[in-house]
């Protein structure tokens, strides 16, 4: 069951408010004495998050099917360039990862408890089931229910997190990849500091900037110095200072990409690499599952200063 | 393979539009220093030694130390106006045969790949060459730093070796305890010359390994096998808790700014409490 993308914030006593989670969505059922871990396409992550074994002494129940969000956290906020780089390690290594990336499970439903299911249950009584049967631990974690959904929207958004979700109360759960409207999705814009190693020059004219971050949990040899491409931006620029980037770009080139995956060249197109040393704010909408930033666009609050006083100065000289 | 350059090889009046991909990769390991109390990866700043701010990029300027603590500092017109006028080039200026050239000048070795309708000027370049036996000596610029090359046949393609200036190769006569013409017995030089006949064999760098590095990656496998491996902890472990409780301030920060509803502040708490009643 997935949410349905809302826009204007329905509140109404029928519905109750839960944060929307930045993760990856995870089911974990536990038969017997197997535990299976499934993401969104049913696919096994099991041997990939062995500490949710756990889960298994939490659970008052000989088998139980919950469902909820992982995540992983950054800066105190939940972050899913981290999460993924936790996701994407070979087996060898998750052992260390575990506890240098943790995990924490945000559960939000429970399906299936004691071999009945409970999917015909209106969602209050999974709801009170899952509270009943859960036991407290560090990595794992009911959500949250509120009553007051623009409330909570204005504290999730103080908080820095993705956004909410509004369930009605009496629905059941839809199985399945499923969009239901009897979940309600409002996602706030999200924010990051990346910094820019190219500029995309279509003959001499500049199209976009190239993000990228800082992989500082990358133990795959790429080195310190070598950064992650995470999207390219040319929204909320103007053209004025898309030259300014290449004049700047231009004294500080770099012969070879400072990206250890760099975009494939298209014909026409040239790409001046620069000095991962500028950083800019982006406004985006979400991740992509291969670590790339949707839609993203320069924050126009946040403008680099510096090329204020330049821009001032071509003005002068005009 | 990438290309890490694009520009052109010209050669008298041909221009053959080319790329420019990285010969050769270092297989070296790369070992990152921990702070050993803690096993967390050191992290590099820069910072003022005189304020101790950390400095940010704004505040930076290159300065050149013409003599201990004195700084001369260039700002980017400066560096621009030497660079003059950077291209992407690679200008041949004289043929020459290979032998003259001592490796000692050899930097770093790329090869080259026509770009666009680079392919026919391409093969002629690398036809004649090989049937003359020569090499090209030229200049090559990536963006403003210039350097000799010489480019070459290697194997069925167009090779180029960036070359040091001769000023950047040091004088052998500045090297300490060199013997002039010793007095050398003939036996002695016999069986030398002997030695260098019995070990002379065809070059074949295939039987050279790292051993170095094979050795370090079996310590590395052992360790790894034996769970003797050092785990670096999150600067601080953050918790999930942590950020729990900040929200739950920010919800109620909320409601009071709003003053709003009596209702939700008689509740215990302003976490929705699920009743069996239900609603």
């Amino acid at each position: 069951m997935e949410p349905l993308a809302g826009k204007a914030l329905v509140e109404e006593p029928s519905y109750v408010y839960q944060v929307k989670w930045d993760g990856i969505r995870l089911l974990a059922s536990w038969d017997e004495d197997r535990l299976l871990l499934q993401g969104r396409r049913l696919t096994n992550k099991t041997v990939s998050y062995p500490e949710l074994a756990v889960l298994s002494e939490l659970v008052k129940g000989r088998s139980f099917l919950l469902d909820g969000e992982l995540i992983s956290l950054k800066g105190g906020k939940p972050c899913f360039f981290t999460l993924m780089q936790r996701e994407n390690r070979i087996s060898q290594q998750r052992e260390g990862l575990s506890l240098q990336i943790p995990v924490y499970y945000m559960v939000f439903d429970l399906l299936l408890l004691n071999g009945k299911w409970l999917l015909e249950k209106p969602w209050e009584t999974r709801q009170e089931l899952l509270q009943g049967s859960l036991e407290k631990h560090d990595l794992i974690h009911v959500t949250e229910n509120y009553s007051e959904g623009k409330n909570l929207l204005e504290a999730v958004a103080e908080q820095g997190l993705e956004g909410i979700v509004a369930k009605k109360r009496e629905s059941p759960y839809v199985p399945g990849p499923r969009k239901s409207n009897y979940w309600i999705k409002h996602k706030l814009q999200q924010t990051l500091e990346a910094c820019v190693g190219g500029i995309y020059l279509k003959g001499k004219k500049p199209i976009s900037l190239l993000l990228g971050m800082e992989d500082e949990n990358d133990f795959t040899g790429n080195g310190p110095q070598k950064i992650r491409l995470i999207g390219s931006v040319s929204s909320g620029l103007t053209e004025a200072e898309l030259h300014l980037w290449v004049q700047w770009g231009r004294e500080n080139s770099l012969p070879f990409s400072p990206f250890f995956n760099p975009p494939p060249l298209s014909r026409g197109r040239t790409i001046l690499w620069v000095e991962p040393i500028r950083r800019v704010q982006v406004l985006f909408s979400e991740w992509t599952p291969d670590l790339k930033l949707r839609s993203p666009r320069i924050n126009p609050h946040k403008r680099q200063n510096e090329f204020k006083n330049q821009r001032n100065e071509l003005q002068k000289r005009q | 393979m990438r290309a890490m350059w694009k520009g052109s090889l010209s050669f008298g009046l041909v221009n053959i539009p080319v790329r420019l991909f990285a010969a050769t990769e270092s297989k070296g390991l790369k070992f990152r220093y921990l702070h050993l109390p803690c096993h967390a990866p050191v992290e590099y700043r820069k910072t003022c030694p005189v304020c101790g701010k950390e400095a940010p990029w704004e505040e930076l300027a290159r300065g050149f130390e013409y003599q201990k603590g004195s700084f001369v500092i260039l700002d980017e017109e400066e560096f621009k106006s030497a660079a003059g006028e950077s291209e992407h080039l690679i200008e041949i200026q004289d043929f020459v045969r290979i032998e003259e050239i001592d490796p000692v000048y050899f930097q770093n070795s790329y090869y080259l790949s026509p770009d666009g309708a680079g392919g026919k000027p391409y093969a002629l370049l690398r036809k004649a060459m090989s049937e003359a036996g020569k090499v090209a000596v030229a200049n090559i610029t990536i963006r403003t730093k210039e350097t000799p090359a010489v480019v070459r046949v290697y194997q069925d393609i167009l090779a180029l070796s960036t070359m040091y200036f001769p000023d950047e190769v040091r004088n052998t006569r500045e090297l300490p305890d060199i013997p002039g013409e010793e007095k050398i017995r003939e036996r002695e030089l016999e069986m030398a010359r002997d030695l260098i006949e019995n070990l002379a064999v065809p070059f074949d760098l295939e039987k050279y390994h790292d051993t170095y590095r094979e050795k370090l990656l079996e310590i590395i496998d052992a360790k790894i096998k034996g769970k003797k491996v050092a785990v670096a902890p999150s600067p601080e472990r953050e918790k999930v808790v942590d950020l729990l409780e900040a929200l739950q301030a920010s919800v109620e920060k909320v409601r009071e700014k709003k003053g709003k509803g009596k209702a939700s502040q008689a509740k215990k708490s302003p976490k929705e409490k699920l009743t069996t009643s239900g609603r």
